[in-house]
């Protein structure tokens, strides 16, 4: 490992130098959130530092998994990407499409980059139509006074797409895609189980094509027959329409299952990145250890027999994040004077495996 | 392309449960409401009150003093004995006055019925105030966290410290006064309506500000804006929706507080000048002589306060009941 | 050789709706042995809590009603209990932990009275013996500085040390049942393993009976003996752990575990998920309930529904009329589409 390659990872600012099968790249992103004092004149007197400093790169047509406890900042991560909250440092740049007039007459697509961190509202606009997001509570995410039709066109009518007669055809197409039938457009959210409103929520996100998608904890909601549904229905999607998804879970057997490559997130930092099953099958930072320990699996002779890496304490407060390495608080091989001191940068330990440790080593966890 | 459509193995399946008709909220709302029978019995007494009181006009004579024999009669006619002439001053209730007449020989039911206008006015026009500016208030507020919210939560701070009674009885002669403002501005109802729309929208306003700061945080807000909608879609197609259960509760609760300070106004002297009847004058002029024991003049006008406030309330509570969304038949 | 603890008989626990009778629980019979741990596994609407609290007595009529049924315990029926003799037994001979712990903990006292007022309940001590047995409780489930922590407020505490109190508090009268109702859900992964170890350690060290319901078959797995899968109010099948996991005889436990995705899967293939969504309780399908979502149903399983019986193997009971033919170890994901 050189000391290029330690100081390489996410420096890239320079948004001329995304490579063309780059759809996404955050670099530095961090976001806080400030906390106020005082009832008229308000001062800040801390911050709840939800991202601090996190960099990867999603490519064109890949699921990038991005995997941590509550708290870790991935479900911050993903409204920081979207714009649904100003990052606080950082850049967030997407490769666009923009439909211009071509020289010799008609229109050609071009590509571009474009910070969303920092775009202004009529690009962030534009942008909408190719980034969507898909939530995780299938109850509160559908707007309960509105009826199908009207949620899944919310998206063609703000973007002023087809007349009426257009958008309730697409409506009743969507729906098709997804599995529900197209004749419930005039009903309720509430008349509806989980599994069904996810994919209301699902195609409500298809709605004008978009080319990438941040699904936030999407099946974390729903029964374990009705998740593998939505699982098999994603991946259908992401097939059949070319999508890049951007998969947000807590669930590390649902992130292996659907990801190419995985990044693991702790107290607002990435501290491993990994291709999917070099993550699984050799785990170099000692919090996936932990995490990948944790996870129940469904064999009873391997479960009984399996070592559990049992991690002591709670997580520390994203208000007051330790010194040095921020896993050292809880870490079974911290080392003081180094890891409460140091922190340790993402290297690359491997082909497309970067680890955030000291004291990296492979321990095999199944 | 895969020789199936996505979602292939699992559609219509999916769409499996979904009753044949279409429950819209307004199914769920008006069921609710009819299960309320205090509601339900509010209801149809407010109704026929309304009709009753708003007819009212249009069945008198517009004379004072043409003594027309119709239904009712004027507030102000005196009723004399055909007989003898006399002025029919004080007369208990009977077949033909139900509820007597009063100490100049009005007919008091004609005089509660004419005077529930100038309540029911002061209710409603307070009430369509209040929601109004509570509303919007509260929205801007909610929506808009930082120096907007605290300057207008501070200006609802200094109007709910106000003491009400006294502000109303200082500008209620004021406002009269007032020579820009329209001549039907200057009446007693609508000086008092328009004085306590201003004293009352700040409990509506707090309230509408708590339900926008909750409502802006919820994943659907959240999914509209990732569509890209704008602040005024978002809280007019998304938000306020949503909030609607508590501002028509509320409302439905000042309406009544209305009514008892326009009565306790006008009690005091201070509201609708007589002979103008309303509910709180008649209630004031009958509590004086109620004592010697002419009894029912009081008892009627209190009365008609008490059941219109009464049903008011019970209208909200039905209302509450009947909005409350943890109540929604849901199948989860 | 096995030493009966609980016995639940035909329970049948129905809740008057706005919309019709919700059948939650409809004929559902099992035993626990004592130190038996013991998994009931469902989606949700399976009747997996109503059954918990069935026997808990927790059931609030008139909306929810036990129509018939017998719960014996240790040679009481539970059913026909006093409430104040039902009392005796909640909290004390059997305890029950919940999802939620912030719900369960009473906000306004601090954990210590919370804690004092069960053992005192239960124990035939002084409130400054129970105060002992208090701290050594929250000592068993390794919480830091127990004495002085039991003057602390429930709001004190992270999620996870709040359901080391619940389970404290279910253990501090040495139950001879835990009936636990998703203690893990509300937590994190790291933390669930925390909680589990906990009490697993603990169960296993007292000989105490386990009724752990959960929706997850990953934490059935590492944590029971024994499994019950349950669907739409009913057993669908019942067996040692390995038996369920590696020799599923019922479709439906078949599709669960087949529609999981597995933290050890070494490629990426489609899942197997069951069609469909649950019934709903309150119109269930002719016959068979899980006809509907079946893959392999016949004409017999629209017609009759099929009850819990004896399988090839001992102790592995299950519900389907096709179970003797079926051999589902045998069935790809994939040959079970046609």
């Amino acid at each position: 490992m050189t000391t290029e390659e330690v100081i390489s990872y996410g420096t890239e600012t320079d948004p001329e130098d995304m490579p063309e099968d780059v759809l996404l790249r955050v670099s530095h992103l961090v976001k806080e959130f400030p906390i106020k004092r005082g009832i008229f004149f308000k001062s800040q007197v801390g911050a709840v530092h939800a991202v601090s400093d996190i960099s990867f790169q999603v490519r064109k047509g890949e699921t990038l998994g991005l995997v941590g406890e509550s708290g870790c900042g991935k479900s911050t991560t993903a409204r920081c990407v979207m714009r649904l909250l100003e990052p606080t440092e950082g850049q967030v740049y997407f490769r666009r499409e923009r439909e211009v007039a071509a020289p010799g007459g008609g229109t050609e697509i071009v590509s571009d980059v474009v910070d969303i961190a920092t775009a202004d509202s009529a690009t962030m606009r534009a942008l909408r139509r190719q980034i969507q997001i898909v939530f995780q509570d299938p109850y509160a995410s559908l707007n309960p006074r509105m009826t199908v039709a009207s949620i899944v066109s919310e998206p063609l009518i703000v973007h002023r797409v087809g007349t009426a007669q257009e958008r309730l055809e697409k409506v009743k197409e969507l729906l098709a895609v997804v599995g529900l039938s197209p004749e419930h457009t005039n009903r309720y959210p509430h008349e509806f189980s989980g599994g069904q409103r996810q994919r209301i929520g699902i195609a409500r996100a298809l709605a004008l094509n978009p080319r990438f998608i941040v699904l936030d904890e999407p099946v974390s909601a729903l029964d374990v027959s009705i998740q593998a549904q939505v699982l098999n229905l994603l991946q259908d999607l992401q097939e059949e329409y070319g999508l890049t998804y951007l998969f947000i879970a807590h669930d590390l057997s649902v992130v292996r299952h659907i990801s190419d490559r995985v990044a693991v997130m702790y107290l607002g930092k990435i501290v491993e990145f990994a291709e999917r099953d070099t993550l699984y099958s050799e785990p170099m930072h000692p919090y996936t250890h932990a995490l990948l320990s944790a996870v129940p699996i469904p064999d009873p002779e391997l479960e009984r027999s399996r070592e559990r890496i049992i991690l002591q304490g709670e997580i520390p407060s994203p208000s007051d994040p330790p010194p040095g390495c921020r896993f050292n608080t809880r870490c079974p091989i911290a080392v003081t004077g180094k890891c409460d001191v140091d922190e340790p940068l993402l290297s690359k330990l491997g082909e497309g495996h970067w680890v955030a440790c000291h004291f990296p080593a492979v321990r095999k966890v199944f | 392309m895969s020789d199936r459509s996505p979602g292939a193995d699992v559609s219509l399946d999916a769409a499996e449960g979904i009753s044949a008709e279409p429950v819209t909220q307004w199914d769920l709302f008006r069921t609710r409401l009819a299960r309320h029978k205090q509601a339900r019995i509010a209801a149809i007494f407010l109704s026929l009150l309304f009709a009753i009181v708003f007819a009212a006009p249009f069945v008198t004579c517009a004379e004072r003093d043409a003594y027309c024999g119709k239904l009712l009669e004027h507030p102000a006619t005196q009723l004399r004995d055909p007989q003898t002439g006399l002025l029919l001053v004080q007369s208990p209730p009977s077949t033909s006055r139900p509820f007597g007449t009063d100490d100049i020989g009005r007919d008091v039911l004609s005089r509660v019925i004419h005077g529930g206008r100038a309540s029911l006015t002061v209710g409603l026009m307070t009430g369509l105030i209040v929601a109004t500016v509570g509303t919007v208030v509260g929205a801007l507020a909610g929506y808009y966290p930082g120096a907007v919210d605290q300057v207008l939560m501070r200006i609802v701070d200094v109007i709910l410290g106000l003491p009400l009674l006294p502000v109303a009885i200082v500008f209620g002669s004021l406002v009269p006064q007032i020579p820009v403002l329209p001549a039907f501005l200057k009446e007693g109802a609508w000086v008092i309506a328009f004085l306590l729309g201003i004293l009352l929208w700040g409990g509506l306003a707090r309230i509408v500000r708590a339900e926008f700061l909750s409502l802006r945080e919820k994943e659907f807000v959240e999914a509209a804006r990732a569509a890209g909608s704008n602040d005024r879609r978002i809280i007019f197609r998304h938000i306020l929706p949503n909030a609607m259960s508590p501002i028509i509760v509320a409302t439905t609760l000042v309406v009544g507080t209305a009514i008892i300070i326009e009565a306790a106004l006008s009690f005091l002297g201070f509201g609708v000048r007589p002979p103008t009847p309303t509910w709180g004058g008649m209630s004031a002029a009958g509590a004086r002589v109620a004592t010697k024991g002419f009894w029912w003049e009081f008892l009627a006008s209190s009365s008609a306060l008490v059941a219109t406030v009464l049903a008011v309330n019970f209208m909200g509570d039905g209302l509450r009941d009947a909005l409350d969304p943890t109540q929604t038949i849901e199948r989860k | 050789m096995s030493d009966v603890l609980l016995a639940v008989e035909d329970l049948r626990t129905y809740f008057a709706t706005e919309e019709g009778v919700v059948r939650a629980v409809d004929g559902v019979s099992f035993t626990i042995d004592r130190g038996e741990r013991r998994g009931v596994v469902g989606e949700s609407g399976s009747g997996k809590s109503v059954t918990a609290m069935s026997i808990m007595g927790l059931i609030e009529p008139p909306a929810g009603q036990i129509v018939t049924g017998v719960i014996n315990f240790d040679g009481l029926n539970l059913l026909e209990l006093h409430e104040d003799e039902m009392r005796k037994v909640r909290g004390g001979r059997i305890a029950m932990i919940f999802q939620d712990p912030m719900t369960s903990l009473n906000p306004v006292y601090t954990v210590g009275q919370q804690l004092v007022e069960t053992i005192v309940l239960h124990q035939n001590v002084s409130k400054s013996d129970a105060r002992e047995i208090a701290a050594q409780s929250l000592a068993d489930v390794q919480i830091p500085y127990p004495a002085a922590r039991l003057d602390d407020f429930p709001h004190q505490f992270s999620g996870g040390m709040r359901q080391r109190v619940m389970i404290a508090m279910g253990l501090s009268c040495n139950p001879e049942l835990l009936i636990a109702d998703e203690p893990t859900t509300a937590l994190d992964v790291t933390t669930q393993a925390q909680i589990l170890d906990l009490m697993l350690a603990l169960a296993d060290d007292r000989g105490t009976s386990v009724l752990l319901i959960t929706h997850d078959l990953g934490v059935v797995a590492g944590f029971c003996d024994t499994v019950q899968v349950m669907y739409a109010g009913g057993i669908v099948e019942s067996g040692s752990a390995n038996d369920i996991f590696y020799d599923p005889k019922h479709p439906y436990s078949w599709g669960l575990l087949g529609s999981m995705t597995r933290l050890d899967a070494a490629q990426q293939h489609r899942l197997n998920s069951v069609r469909g969504a649950p019934p709903s309780v309150i119109n269930l399908p002719q016959g068979c309930r899980f006809r509907p979502r079946c893959d392999f149903a016949v004409d017999v399983c629209q017609q009759r529904l099929p009850l819990l019986g004896p399988s090839d193997v001992e102790g592995h009971t299950v519900a389907c009329h096709r179970a003797a033919e079926l051999d589902l170890k045998l069935v790809t994901p994939e040959g079970a589409a046609q």
